[in-house]
C-alpha cells in the first residue's frame, strides 16, 4: 500500500473516533483511542491515590489541636460569610 | 472512610475527588489559605512543600517549592484564577526555574476547589450537637495526554528517589 493511500485509511479512521492523532515533534502518532482512554484513565489513578494521601494528611491536621480553629466561631453564627472569617 | 467519590474522565482528562471532613467550612478553607497549614499536607511523602508566597486573590500568585529527600528542590508556581472565600478557590499550578520564574516547557494543570457544608449540617449552621462536616471536591483538569504522561513520569521518578533514600536508611543502619 502506497504512502498516500495509509494516509487516506488513517483519515477515514480518525474521523470515525476509532483512532486519533497526536504530534510528537515532527512525528504524528497514530493510536487505538480505547487504549488512549485506558492510558489516561490510568494516569488519572496516579492523581487519585495523591489525593487519598492528601485526604489523610488533611484529617491529621484537622485533628491537631495546635489548630483549634473549630471552637472559634459559636454554633449559631454563619461561619460561611467571609467578613466572619477567622485568621489564624 | 472520608473519601466520598473519585470521578475519571479520561475524554476531558479531568479527576474529580469528593471528600469530607469533620470541620466547619471556615475550617477546612485554612488548610488552603494558611500557607503554614498547606505546607503540612501538599506535597507527597518525602516530598514536603514550603510556600515562600501565598496571595491568596484574584490573580495572585502562590510560590513554593518541594524539598526531596536528598535535599533537591522542585519549584513551583500557582496563580489563582478565582477566588470567593471560604467556599472557592481555582488556581494554575505549574513548575517554576532556579529563579521562580514560570518553566514554560512544564505541564500546568488546573485545580479547582469548592468547599460546602455537609451531611446533616447542610445548613451551614452547625449541627445541634456543635460537630460540623464539610465537603470538598477539587477538580483537576489536565491539558494533554502528554502532559499527564509527564506528570506521572516525573512524580514515578521522585518515588523511585525516595525509595532509595529509604534503601540507604535501612542499609545505614
Amino acid at each position: 500500500m502506497s504512502f498516500a493511500a495509509v494516509q487516506k485509511h488513517v483519515a477515514v479512521l480518525e474521523r470515525a473516533a476509532i483512532i486519533e492523532k497526536q504530534r510528537r515533534g515532527k512525528e504524528q502518532i497514530v493510536r487505538a483511542r480505547l487504549e488512549t482512554l485506558a492510558r489516561a484513565t490510568e494516569l488519572l489513578g496516579e492523581f487519585e491515590a495523591l489525593w487519598r494521601e492528601r485526604t489523610l494528611r488533611i484529617e491529621e491536621l484537622l485533628a491537631d489541636p495546635a489548630h483549634p480553629a473549630t471552637d472559634i466561631h459559636p454554633a449559631t453564627t454563619t461561619p460561611t460569610r467571609p467578613t466572619e472569617k477567622g485568621h489564624p | 472512610m472520608t473519601v466520598i467519590s473519585s470521578d475519571k474522565d479520561p475524554e476531558a482528562l479531568t479527576l474529580t475527588f469528593v471528600a469530607e471532613f469533620d470541620a466547619p467550612v471556615d475550617r477546612v478553607w485554612q488548610i488552603w489559605e494558611d500557607p503554614r497549614q498547606l505546607e503540612r499536607w501538599w506535597g507527597p511523602p518525602g516530598w514536603p512543600a514550603t510556600f515562600d508566597a501565598h496571595d491568596v486573590t484574584p490573580g495572585g500568585r502562590a510560590s513554593y517549592y518541594m524539598t526531596g529527600p536528598e535535599g533537591e528542590k522542585a519549584p513551583g508556581w500557582w496563580h489563582f484564577t478565582e477566588v470567593d472565600a471560604p467556599t472557592r478557590l481555582a488556581f494554575d499550578d505549574g513548575f517554576a526555574n532556579e529563579n521562580g520564574e514560570p518553566d514554560e516547557s512544564m505541564p500546568v494543570t488546573k485545580i479547582a476547589v469548592t468547599l460546602e457544608p455537609a451531611g446533616s449540617d447542610a445548613s451551614g449552621t452547625g449541627a445541634a450537637d456543635g460537630s460540623a462536616r464539610t465537603r470538598m471536591t477539587t477538580v483537576n483538569t489536565f491539558e494533554s495526554l502528554e502532559q499527564l504522561e509527564q506528570l506521572v513520569a516525573m512524580g514515578m521518578e521522585d518515588g523511585m528517589r525516595l525509595a532509595m533514600a529509604q534503601i540507604d536508611e535501612v542499609l545505614a543502619s
